[in-house]
């Protein structure tokens, strides 16, 4: 029985470290570090392209688009 | 490590065994045909425990326990602080990687991969942490479940290193390219390095026996790879530099496996040096039932060292304590002595454990302990000890305390033997008899005409016949063969009793 226990804690950790490495991935997947667990913006999935597109302009990108507007995180001069 | 019955405790190595991995002088599986052999009924006994129970803490005082237990809840607890740690462990310097400056994005697969390779490495890393034989770290399983979960945790995190490629090898197959180690860079033969001394570790540890490996040969053999494994690993992420851009990403990870791999120099180069400067003299080798031979063991110039009853050593004696040969042995005396003598009852059933009569008066031995959590320690009034075979080494020792410190908590000692003649410590257990508040219990296989008492293997029956009602409220400690164990502990989880109340000890845990 400790045994058996002992092998579903095994198996937890196991999922464990797999789910992490998952979110490891789905946090790099696009560039970015440890702050997108915490940016709305990267997870709302009416929201990726937009992210995606602000995270490639946001560097270079901060120019007045046809409306006048600057860009702002998370909206991009498509958007 | 296997032995002939019972624990770190009682015996050899692996492959020392028969076929089914059962000990000879063992006993369990079917229903018993006879009932008691003179001893008290179950009401009996309820009233004893009852009565012992007010007299508990003073005695648990005098054997100088542990602080009673909070049952299943503190033992939940203890694991699960156990398991976020180790997480911590692992998931914290993969974390680490995204602080900081980030490289370049990559395609989700990619980065998955990386990951795993991560959590592989700092997983085969810990496990020397795992084996460094740090009582902290194998309180909550105990000695014996702690090669255990360094076994499967092993095999995860091979798995997840292996993974690693071969995702990569799917999503980039350019990189199959690297396999040609003549044209691959020297990150990519580390790499391989790597995931080739991690088959070699698999292999050598499932097919041992059938490779017929010596242990001694297995177990150097292991630590050597597993270096080679984690070094060549290491230097692969450092070669990629990928993640490890960063001065100081590359040092966490850097300095990380030399810590894991500093466990090992610690156990195999310090430890003995300590160990090599209070050696242990051989003052008897005793004859006892069972071909058994009790090793008695004094301390040259030096005190010895406190060990609770139940707890065991690593035994080594034909070689210097450098050489990774010792033996785990359980301690079958008493824990009160004062002038720091110990022995160890073990059985003759390997070629070390073969080997033990013949060692003479006055060898010098070395003793690394003590080690194990297979110890009282719980607020039990009643004790119950289910032995099978030399599995009785760890219940004298108990038996032996209890009976030098006066303690008069109730003990029921169910010991399950092959026959009446080889029933090791049969007669001294009838000299301690009337000093305790000891019932034994004998469960013969092959029993003598005009037996009495219980034939057969210990089973459920056998519980309910010689114990109070009230199972969940006693201690349970259990030592004999895997199987003996598997089916004493499936007997007690029929009986509503909780993981937190017994304890148990393998005849191999190494």
């Amino acid at each position: 029985m400790r045994r058996i226990y002992a092998n579903k804690l095994i198996f937890a950790i196991g999922t464990t470290v797999i789910l992490m490495s998952v979110l490891f991935a789905l946090c790099r997947v696009n560039g970015g570090g440890i702050g997108r667990l915490t940016d709305k913006h990267a997870w709302a999935p009416h929201r990726q392209y937009a992210y995606k597109a602000a995270q490639k302009s946001v560097a270079v990108d901060r120019a007045p688009n046809e409306n006048g507007h600057r860009t702002t995180f998370g909206l991009g001069p498509n958007e | 490590m296997i032995s002939d019955a019972c624990g770190p405790i009682a015996q050899t190595r692996l492959g020392q065994v028969n076929k089914l991995g059962m000990c000879r002088d063992c006993s369990l599986t079917s229903p018993p045909m006879v009932g008691s052999f003179g001893t008290p009924n179950a009401a009996q006994l309820f009233n004893r425990a009852r009565s012992a129970r007010n007299g508990r803490d003073e005695g648990r005082k005098k054997l100088g326990e542990e602080k009673p237990g909070n049952g299943m809840r503190s033992y939940s607890t203890r694991v699960l602080v156990w398991i976020i740690v180790y997480l911590l462990f692992i998931l914290g310097p993969i974390f680490a990687l995204m602080l900081g400056q980030w490289p370049p994005a990559r395609d989700f697969w990619t980065e998955f991969s990386a990951a795993l390779g991560y959590a592989g490495l700092a997983m085969m890393g810990l496990q020397f942490g795992l084996t460094a034989r740090f009582p902290h770290i194998t309180k909550p399983w105990g000695d014996d479940l702690i090669y255990h979960v360094h076994r499967q945790l092993s095999i995860i995190a091979v798995g997840l290193v292996i993974a690693h490629p071969l995702i990569l090898f799917v999503v980039q197959p350019e990189f199959l390219a690297l396999l040609n180690t003549f044209k691959a860079p020297w990150r990519a033969r580390f790499a391989a390095l790597s995931i080739y001394s991690l088959l070699a570790i698999v292999v050598m540890a499932v097919w041992r026996t059938k490779l017929k490996l010596s242990y001694e040969t297995w177990h150097i053999s292991h630590m050597l790879l597993a270096v080679v494994a984690v070094g060549a690993g290491v230097m692969h992420m450092v070669g990629w530099g990928y993640y490890l851009a960063s001065p100081w990403k590359r040092e966490l990870w850097i300095g990380m496996s030399v810590c894991w791999i500093g466990l090992l120099f610690y156990i195999r180069v310090i430890k003995p040096m300590f160990l090599i400067r209070r050696p242990y003299r051989v003052a008897a080798v005793r004859e006892e039932r069972g071909d058994t031979h009790t090793l008695v063991m004094q301390p040259e110039g030096h005190p010895g060292f406190r060990f609770v009853p139940g707890q065991f050593g690593w035994l080594t004696v034909w070689e210097s304590p450098f050489k990774a040969n010792g033996h785990p042995f359980v301690f079958s005396s008493s824990a009160a002595v004062s002038d720091g003598r110990v022995e160890m009852s073990i059985r003759s059933l390997g070629d070390f454990t073969s080997t033990i009569h013949t060692i003479p008066v006055g060898k010098r031995v070395y003793l690394d302990g003590p080690y194990g959590t297979f110890t009282v320690g719980n607020t039990a009034a009643l004790h119950v000890l289910v032995a099978g075979g030399v599995g009785i080494a760890p219940m004298m020792s108990i038996i032996r305390t209890f009976a030098d410190r006066g303690d008069q908590r109730p003990i029921i000692l169910l010991y399950g033997s092959k026959d009446w003649e080889s029933v090791t410590f049969r007669e001294e257990l009838e000299v301690l008899k009337p000093r305790l508040n000891l019932t034994i219990v004998h469960v013969l296989t092959d029993p003598p005409d005009g037996w009495t008492g219980e034939k057969g293997f210990i089973t459920a029956e056998v519980f309910k016949r010689h114990l109070p009602p009230s199972y969940a409220d006693h201690e349970y400690f259990i030592c004999g063969n895997d199987m003996m164990m598997d089916a004493t502990e499936k007997i007690l989880d029929e009986l509503n009793v909780p993981i937190s109340r017994y304890r148990s000890e393998p005849p191999s845990f190494v």
